[in-house]
């Protein structure tokens, strides 16, 4: 009997063992068959088959980076200018950085970036010269998140199967550095809040990634990917562009340092200082900063021009995270009063409308689409843009005043992360620019300077503190 | 955090006022926001830089001492061209960061146009187009054949560079072809570069056509 009861539990065994080999094949079977239901998930219309042949299609479904072949992309209409205009010395850089409440973990923040480079492929990217544009090749190595050794928006390397950003991390801060080719404020501060969601994914217990709007688990959008200036540009309507002569900002240049000075302002405190003057905080710091220049800049009777960039995501329909945005010129004639100044600034910012800004962009992408210069070898645009650049670029404003607006984070990120900050790289002509970033109830202006004099930085912040508003200062003089 | 009595701000992280440069006695052991610069990333570059502006100095003091003592401009032509060639292989591509592809073909460019000036400069035509321009391209040819194979055939900037090599060849045969020369060395260079590019032709069509298979399921 009790030989007979051991067979029947071996035999039950068996069967039981038998059971789970059949079901381990049956979920093989089907995973398999998951998996080539994935591959084969492609339309069989003819649209869907020129799709599927697009580049920009290959680059969002490239899931393997290792495996993938050669990926390249056009540069959008804004981004053209950069990669000609640049130097041995300079190109336009600009850098979005976290203040996490705790210092940065290297290898999770590695991991975060990987998995930031995996939703957004599109910047996974290095620029190349092809014959008649550069374009963006997709490269088949991941970025690597580096220790801050550097003064920031240090210039990039172009070429070379370089990256065209960086993530560097000093303490407890996370920055995202950009060539503005790749990306515009906007942009780059979306891949931060994905790189820094991923980061806190990994390193907080229970952390609820998708609370906000970008985050490493969602799929990659086409729209994310496209050059919403030509999807906007209407050929057939006039373009103008006014332009007014100006003079920049002078004095002894450091060129070894990049000095950046920023100011923490509580956004109460501004708004009700605002208030009184009736002004938006744009206006309002745009008042500040024209009478601070005017003490240190001989305007030799030339209007002082502050450049700001409007971010045409609010005017027009996309949800691109390339460069989508334009620009305002801010001029002022002669040293009014605060009141006076807030009044024609908010005159002039009235410009800003879907209207004139879509002057900026007929503009310039009838130039793009211009057969005679659509036919010009790349050296010859080269010379071409970057005398343009020369002429008509940086030198048609004082400074720029970059606003990146308020960011709105779920309750789980704000618990986490002290402030944001965004500093302008430096420029080829201009000496001094300002960068404005809000978060909670924080407001970060940064100064970034390549001037050894301080006087603008120095009376905007005290004229900050004459209208009774609380600042703190950082800097990285040392 | 102190105050700066004179710009009426407070001072996170230092202790002098950024502004205006007023001591704040703060204590800033941890809150340091940005790291100390110190190392130079550009010294390749500029160890480059000097030792091309050495070699300029030479060469012209070479040349002043040719022209005092022998008032002949002869010898100074050995040390001109080829550090006008070393600027281009070495310092030129260095300063415009340029790729694999550019450097070596502006190498390969340079070395046949050097062997050319000596074979010219010694008077003894003949034994640098005959034979040490076919023969450094196919040492090429082999290098970059070698170089193919371990990558893969995928290194595009080599298969470029292939092309170039086969483009010097092909114009160092015809040259040698019409002058009537000995043209074996040049035939044997061509032909090797003609070979390699037809296996990386056939290599790369069956690649092409395995990837269209996957992706269509023909």
């Amino acid at each position: 009997m009790a030989i007979d009861g051991r067979t029947q539990i071996k035999e039950q065994k068996d069967n039981a063992k038998k059971e789970m080999k059949a079901l381990k094949r049956a979920k093989k079977l089907l995973d398999k068959e998951n998996k080539h239901k994935q591959k084969n998930a492609k339309p069989n219309t003819f649209e869907g088959l020129i799709k599927n042949y697009s580049k920009l299609k290959q680059v969002v479904e490239n899931k393997n980076l290792r495996k993938e072949d050669d990926v390249w992309l056009k540069l959008d209409n804004a981004a053209l200018i950069y990669p000609s205009a640049q130097n041995s010395n300079w190109n336009s850089v600009f850098r979005v950085s976290a203040y996490l409440k705790e210092e940065v973990d290297s290898q999770l923040l590695q991991k975060a970036l990987i998995l930031t480079v995996k939703r957004f492929p599109h910047i996974n990217v290095t620029l190349k010269r092809g014959f008649f544009w550069y374009y963006f090749q997709q490269l088949k190595k991941y970025p690597v998140a580096l220790v801050e050794d550097e003064y920031p928006c240090s210039k990039f390397e172009i070429g070379n199967k370089n990256h065209l950003f960086r993530v560097v991390y000093f303490k407890n801060r996370i920055s995202f550095e950009t060539f503005h080719s790749l990306m515009d404020g906007s942009g780059a501060r979306a891949i931060l809040t994905c790189l820094v969601g991923a980061y806190l994914s990994l390193k907080v217990k229970d952390f609820d990634v998708s609370t906000t709007y970008y985050n490493y688990l969602d799929k990659t959008n086409e729209e994310e990917i496209e050059d919403s200036f030509i999807r906007y540009a209407d050929l057939k309507k006039t373009s103008a562009r006014a332009s007014t002569k100006t003079v920049q900002a002078s004095g002894a240049i450091d060129k070894r340092r990049f000095n950046i000075i920023s100011g923490e302002i509580s956004i109460e405190n501004l708004k009700a200082v605002t208030k009184q003057y009736g002004a938006t905080i744009t206006e309002f710091i745009l008042a500040i900063y024209f009478k601070a220049m005017f003490k240190h800049i001989k305007t030799k009777g030339r209007p002082l021009v502050i450049s700001v960039p409007c971010n045409l995501r609010n005017m027009f329909e996309s949800q691109t995270l390339r460069n989508f945005s334009s620009w305002i010129n801010i001029q002022m004639k002669e040293d009014l009063s605060l009141q006076n100044m807030i009044n024609n600034i908010k005159e002039q910012m009235r410009e800003v409308t879907p209207q004139n800004m879509m002057k900026n962009i007929n503009a310039n992408v009838k130039a793009q689409k211009n057969w005679f210069i659509r036919i010009l070898p790349l050296f010859l645009k080269n010379i071409a843009l970057k005398i343009s650049y020369n002429i008509f670029g940086e030198k048609k404003y004082t400074t720029v005043v970059s606003n990146l607006g308020k960011l709105n984070l779920p309750q789980n990120y704000t618990e986490n992360i002290e402030r944001f900050d965004f500093v302008l790289g430096p420029a080829k002509f201009n000496k001094i620019d300002c960068a404005v970033i809000g978060f909670n109830d924080k407001l970060t202006i940064n100064f970034s300077s390549c001037l050894k004099e301080r006087g603008i930085e120095r009376d905007f912040f005290r004229l900050l503190a004459k209208e009774n508003i609380n600042v703190n200062i950082y800097s990285n003089i040392n | 955090m102190n105050k700066c009595e004179r710009c009426n701000v407070n001072i996170l992280n230092e202790k002098h006022c950024p502004l205006c440069g007023k001591f704040v006695n703060n204590d800033i052991s941890g809150d340091v926001l940005y790291p100390k610069i110190t190392s130079n990333k550009n010294g390749r570059f500029y160890a480059v830089r000097i030792i091309f502006g050495l070699l300029i100095l030479f060469n012209v003091l070479a040349v002043a001492l040719e022209l005092m003592v022998t008032k002949n401009f002869y010898y100074s032509w050995h040390l001109l061209v080829p550090s006008a060639l070393l600027y281009l292989c070495v310092y030129f591509p260095i300063k415009k960061n340029w790729g694999l592809f550019g450097a070596s073909c502006i190498a390969l460019v340079s070395i046949c146009a050097y062997l050319i000036f000596l074979e010219l400069f010694t008077k003894t035509f003949g034994w640098g187009i005959n034979y040490a321009i076919p023969l450094f391209l196919l040492a090429s040819e082999v290098l970059m054949f070698v170089l193919l194979t371990i990558t893969k055939f995928e290194r595009v900037e080599l298969q470029l560079q292939l092309v170039i090599c086969d483009l010097l060849s092909l114009a160092n045969f015809l040259f040698v072809y019409l002058k009537q020369l000995i043209y074996w060395p040049s035939a044997a260079s061509l032909l090797f570069g003609f070979a390699i590019m037809f296996v990386i032709f056939v290599v790369k069509n069956r690649r092409a056509k395995k990837n269209l298979q996957k992706s269509f399921h023909v």
